[in-house]
C-alpha cells in the first residue's frame, strides 16, 4: 500500500503522550479535589447546605389571680406563594386580598415578584387560614408561627409587656420573667438548596419542645379594670398628661392593681408609643407633695416628738420662715396635731418637722424606702432621688416637710403607705405568685418578705 | 472477513458504559430542575431518552455506511454546516439561550448547529488532507486551504458567541494537520499569528477576560463568575473517594449552575465520587486509546485522518469539560459526550462514534 508519508507513526504517537498525559492531569486533579482537599471543600458544602431550622417553643400563659387569662401563644398560621408555581396571578391575588382584606395592587405585586417565596401575610386569623386552605391552589401554602395574643387587651398592659416575633420577651414580666416561661427552642439540622427553601428535614417530626412555664399573677383583672376606668376619669377630668393607680394588698405586698396612663395594648406594641409602654409605676421618679407629709407623720409620731393631741400654732395662713414666705390654702390659727395632718397644713408640717430635726427625719424616708429600689419583679425599677440630710439647709428641712425637693417612685409610696397599714413592716411588693410548669410543679414562687419594721410604738 | 460487522468491542463498552452512566445522572441532575421548571421531573429525561434513541440508530447506520459515501459527503456537510451556523446568528431564527445565540428552531427541537459543524470539519479535513498527498507539505496548496475554511468557521462560532465549540474546532484543526504531516514551523507560525486575533476575542468580550481572571483566582469573585467554579470544587470534595451516592447531591440542588449539561461531571464527582469520575475518565481514556490505536493500524489516508479526527473529537471534548469543572482551565460551557443532557450533542456525538465503530471494522 501507498503511505504518503513515513513520520505519521512518530507523530500519532506524539499525539498519544499528549493525550495520556492530559488524562493523568485530569484523573491527578480529581484525586488531588476529592481526596487531598476534599474535606475542606466538603465542609465548605455543608456550610452552604446546612442551617439550623429553630422551632419556637409553645410559651406560657399570664394567668391573674382568678386564672384569668392575661396572654396566650396560639398557633396561627403564616401564608406564603411560590410565585413561578402561580397559574393564573391575576385569580389568586384576587381571591387572596378578598379573603385576606389585603390590597389587591400589592398582592399581585408580590405574586409577579422573580422570587421563589415571597409571605403574604404572617399570622392570620383561624377563619382566613380556613378559606385558605379551601382554595387548595397549586403555589399556595401556610407555616404555623407561634403568636402571642393578650386576650384583655389593654388591661395591665405595662405590667405585661410583649414580646417579639421569635417569642422572646422585650418589656414588663414578659421579659423579667422570660426565662420561665418561653419554653426550650428546639433546633434540628435541614438541608436547603441555593434558593434559600428547606428540603430535607430531619428529626423534626420527633423533636420534644418543653413549653414554657405559666405565670400566676397577683392581679386582679376586675379590681385592675376598676383603677383603669378610674385613672382615665381622673386624668381627663384634671387634664393630666400622665398617672398610676396601685393597690396593694398591705399584709403580704401582692400588687392587686397596677394601672398606667396611657394605656397600651401588646397586640399592637409596634404602633404604640414609648409614652404608652412606660411603666411608670417604677420607672418614674416624682415629687412625691402632700402625699409624702405621713411619713414624716409617722416618724414624728415613732420618735415621740408630737402627741396627737399637741397644739402647734398655723400662722394663719402666712409664715415666714428662713427667709422665706411660706403659705396654707386656709387661714388656720392653733391647731392639733391630728386636726393638721387632716387639713394638710404645710405651715404645721414645718414646725413638726423642725421639732424632728432633719437627721432624724432623714432617717426615716430612708428606712421607709425611698431612695432605694421596691424590689418589685418589675424591669425597669428607678430608685428615685434622695438628698442626704447633712446637706439639708433650713428652706430645705420645710420643703420635704411638704414633700418637696426628693423624687420618688409610685409604687415607693405605694409600699411605704402600706408599711403604715401594716403595723410598721414595710413589704417587698411582688406581682407574680407563682410560675406552673407543664406538669403543674412550681417552677418559682414568691413569698411574703418583710424588708425591715420601720415603726414599732406609737407611730404606728 | 470472517465476520465484517464485528467491531472493536472495547470502543463499543465504553461508548454503551458512558451511554448508560450518561442517562442515569442526566436524570438525577435535571429531575429537581425540570420539577421546578415543568412542574415534570422526568420532561428533560424523557427528551434524553428519545434522543439516545435516535442516536444509537443512528450509531448502528453510521457503522454500515462505506467511507466512500462520507468522503463525498464530505464537502456538501461543510456546506451545510456552514448555512445553518449563519442562519443560527439571523435574529429571530436562532434561539437565545443564556445570551448566546446557539439553536435553531426546528419543529419539536431545537438543533445546535455548533455539533454538526465539528463532524462537519472533521470529514472535510480528512478528506482534503488525503486529496492533497504530498503537497501537506507546502504551505500555500497544504496548510493555507484548511486554516482559511477553518478560520471562517472559528468566526462564525465566535459571533454567537460559542467560545467552547472555537476552541475544539481550533485544537482539531492543528492536531489533525499535524498527524497529515504539515511542516512544525508552518504550525507554529500561524498559530503565533493567531495570537493577537485571540487576545483580540478576549478583550473584546470581557465576560470572556473574567473568566479567565476569575480562573486564576475563583475566590476574588466567590458571588460571582467564580461562583460555578468554586460550586463545582465543593461538588468534588464532599463526593470524596465513594461518593454520597447516586442522586444524593446537594450542589444540583441550584448550587451548580446547568448541573445537567456543563456541570454533569461535577455531580458524577459529587454522587460517585472519585470512584464515578475516574471510571468516567477511564472510559475515555479507553476510546482515545483504541481510537489512537485504530489510526495507528489504518492505511488508507482519508480512513485514517478521520479515524483520527473523530477520536480527537470525542476525546478533547470530554477533557476539557473534565478540566473546566475541575477548575484546570477557564469556564468554557462544554458539554460532556454521551452525558450531558443536548439532544444535538447526543446524536452527533453517536454518530461520531458510530463512523468510528464502522471503521474498526475488519481491522481488530
Amino acid at each position: 500500500m501507498r503511505r504518503s508519508y513515513k513520520g505519521i507513526r512518530f507523530r500519532l504517537g506524539l499525539a498519544k503522550i499528549l493525550f495520556i498525559a492530559l488524562v493523568a492531569m485530569v484523573g491527578g486533579r480529581a484525586v488531588h479535589l476529592q481526596i487531598w482537599q476534599g474535606e475542606s471543600f466538603k465542609r465548605l458544602g455543608e456550610r452552604q447546605h446546612l442551617k439550623e431550622w429553630i422551632v419556637l417553643p409553645k410559651r406560657g400563659a399570664l394567668l391573674d389571680r382568678a386564672g384569668e387569662p392575661l396572654a396566650l401563644s396560639l398557633e396561627s398560621q403564616s401564608v406564603y406563594a411560590r410565585p413561578h408555581r402561580i397559574q393564573d396571578t391575576e385569580a389568586m391575588s384576587r381571591s387572596l386580598a378578598q379573603i385576606l382584606s389585603l390590597d389587591f395592587a400589592e398582592v399581585r405585586q408580590k405574586l409577579q415578584l422573580e422570587k421563589s417565596f415571597v409571605w403574604i401575610k404572617r399570622q392570620v386569623s383561624p377563619a382566613e387560614a380556613d378559606r385558605i386552605q379551601a382554595l387548595n391552589l397549586e403555589g399556595l401554602g401556610m407555616f404555623y408561627e407561634p403568636n402571642r395574643y393578650y386576650p384583655q387587651g389593654q388591661l395591665a398592659g405595662q405590667v405585661i409587656g410583649f414580646v417579639n416575633r421569635d417569642s422572646e420577651g422585650l418589656e414588663g414580666l414578659e421579659l423579667q420573667y422570660n426565662d420561665y416561661i418561653r419554653g426550650e427552642t428546639g433546633s434540628s439540622l435541614v438541608e436547603r438548596d441555593a434558593l434559600g427553601r428547606r428540603v430535607l428535614v430531619q428529626g423534626v417530626e420527633g423533636l420534644q419542645i418543653p413549653p414554657g412555664g405559666d405565670i400566676h399573677l397577683t392581679l386582679d383583672s376586675s379590681i385592675q379594670h376598676l383603677a383603669e376606668k378610674e385613672l382615665e376619669a381622673t386624668i381627663s377630668k384634671y387634664r393630666a398628661k400622665a398617672g398610676v393607680v396601685i393597690v396593694v394588698e398591705p399584709f403580704t405586698g401582692e400588687v392587686l392593681a397596677l394601672a398606667n396612663y396611657p394605656a397600651f395594648n401588646p397586640n399592637n406594641f409596634s404602633q404604640e408609643t414609648a409614652q404608652q409602654r412606660r411603666n411608670r409605676a417604677v420607672a418614674d421618679g416624682f415629687e412625691p407633695g402632700s402625699t409624702f407629709k405621713t411619713v414624716l407623720a409617722a416618724a414624728a409620731l415613732e420618735e415621740g416628738v408630737v402627741g396627737k393631741e399637741d397644739l402647734f400654732y398655723c400662722e394663719m395662713g402666712k409664715y415666714a420662715y428662713a427667709g422665706k414666705i411660706i403659705h396654707d390654702t386656709h387661714q388656720y390659727g392653733w391647731l392639733p396635731f391630728s386636726k393638721i395632718l387632716q387639713v394638710s397644713s404645710n405651715i404645721g408640717f414645718i414646725k413638726v418637722a423642725e421639732k424632728l430635726k432633719k437627721e432624724r427625719y432623714f432617717k426615716y424616708i430612708e428606712k421607709f424606702g425611698f431612695g432605694q429600689m421596691t424590689g418589685i419583679d418589675l424591669p425597669g425599677e428607678v430608685p428615685g432621688l434622695l438628698r442626704r440630710a447633712e446637706t439639708w439647709s433650713a428652706v430645705d428641712l420645710a420643703t420635704h416637710a411638704f414633700g418637696q425637693g426628693i423624687s420618688t417612685t409610685p409604687m415607693q409610696l405605694a409600699m411605704a403607705y402600706a408599711a403604715v397599714a401594716n403595723g410598721g413592716f414595710l413589704m417587698k411588693p411582688y406581682v407574680v405568685r407563682r410560675v406552673l410548669g407543664p406538669k403543674g410543679e412550681i417552677l418559682f414562687e414568691n413569698q411574703p418578705h418583710v424588708v425591715r419594721r420601720v415603726i414599732e410604738r406609737r407611730g404606728v | 472477513m470472517k465476520d465484517g460487522l464485528a467491531v472493536d468491542k472495547w470502543l463499543l463498552l465504553s461508548i454503551a458504559g458512558l451511554l448508560a452512566v450518561g442517562i442515569t445522572m442526566v436524570l438525577s441532575t435535571s429531575y429537581l430542575y425540570s420539577q421546578e421548571r415543568f412542574a415534570d421531573g422526568t420532561y428533560f429525561f424523557r427528551k434524553q431518552l428519545i434522543a439516545a434513541g435516535i442516536g444509537v440508530a443512528a450509531l448502528i447506520a453510521c457503522a454500515l455506511v462505506p467511507s466512500a459515501t462520507y468522503r463525498r459527503l464530505a464537502y456538501p456537510l461543510l456546506g451545510f454546516a456552514l448555512l445553518v451556523l449563519i442562519l443560527v446568528l439571523i435574529p429571530g431564527v436562532g434561539l437565545v439561550r443564556g445570551g448566546a445565540r446557539r439553536w435553531l428552531a426546528l419543529p419539536g427541537f431545537a438543533f445546535q448547529p455548533a455539533e454538526l459543524a465539528k463532524l462537519a470539519m472533521v470529514l472535510y479535513l480528512a478528506h482534503s488532507m488525503a486529496k492533497k498527498e504530498e503537497k501537506i507539505h507546502t504551505f500555500g496548496l497544504g496548510v493555507l486551504p484548511h486554516l482559511i475554511v477553518g478560520g471562517v468557521f472559528l468566526g462564525v462560532l465566535l459571533l454567537e458567541p460559542d467560545f467552547g465549540t472555537a476552541l475544539i474546532l481550533a485544537a482539531l484543526l492543528y492536531l489533525m494537520l499535524f498527524i497529515g504531516g504539515a511542516r512544525v514551523p508552518h504550525l507554529l507560525a500561524t498559530a503565533l499569528m493567531a495570537l493577537p486575533v485571540l487576545i483580540y476575542v478576549m478583550l473584546k468580550a470581557d465576560y470572556r477576560l473574567r473568566r479567565l481572571m476569575t480562573f486564576w483566582d475563583p475566590w476574588r469573585e466567590a458571588a460571582g463568575s467564580g461562583f460555578q467554579v468554586i460550586q463545582s470544587l465543593i461538588a468534588f470534595g464532599s463526593g470524596q473517594v465513594w461518593g454520597r451516592g447516586l442522586g444524593e447531591s446537594r450542589q444540583k440542588l441550584f448550587y451548580l449552575p446547568e448541573a445537567h449539561t456543563d456541570f454533569v461531571y461535577s455531580v458524577i464527582g459529587e454522587e460517585l465520587g472519585l470512584l464515578g469520575a475516574l471510571t468516567i475518565l477511564g472510559l475515555f481514556a479507553v476510546i482515545l486509546l483504541r481510537g489512537l490505536r485504530l489510526t495507528a493500524r489504518i492505511e488508507e489516508p482519508f480512513e485514517q485522518y478521520l479515524a483520527f479526527g473523530l477520536t480527537v473529537l470525542l476525546g478533547l471534548q470530554a477533557l476539557i469539560h473534565m478540566g473546566v469543572v475541575m477548575g484546570l482551565m477557564p469556564t468554557k460551557g462544554l458539554v460532556l459526550p454521551f452525558i450531558s443532557y443536548g439532544g444535538s450533542a447526543m446524536v452527533i456525538n453517536l454518530m461520531e462514534a458510530g463512523i468510528l465503530l464502522g471503521l474498526s471494522r475488519r481491522r481488530l
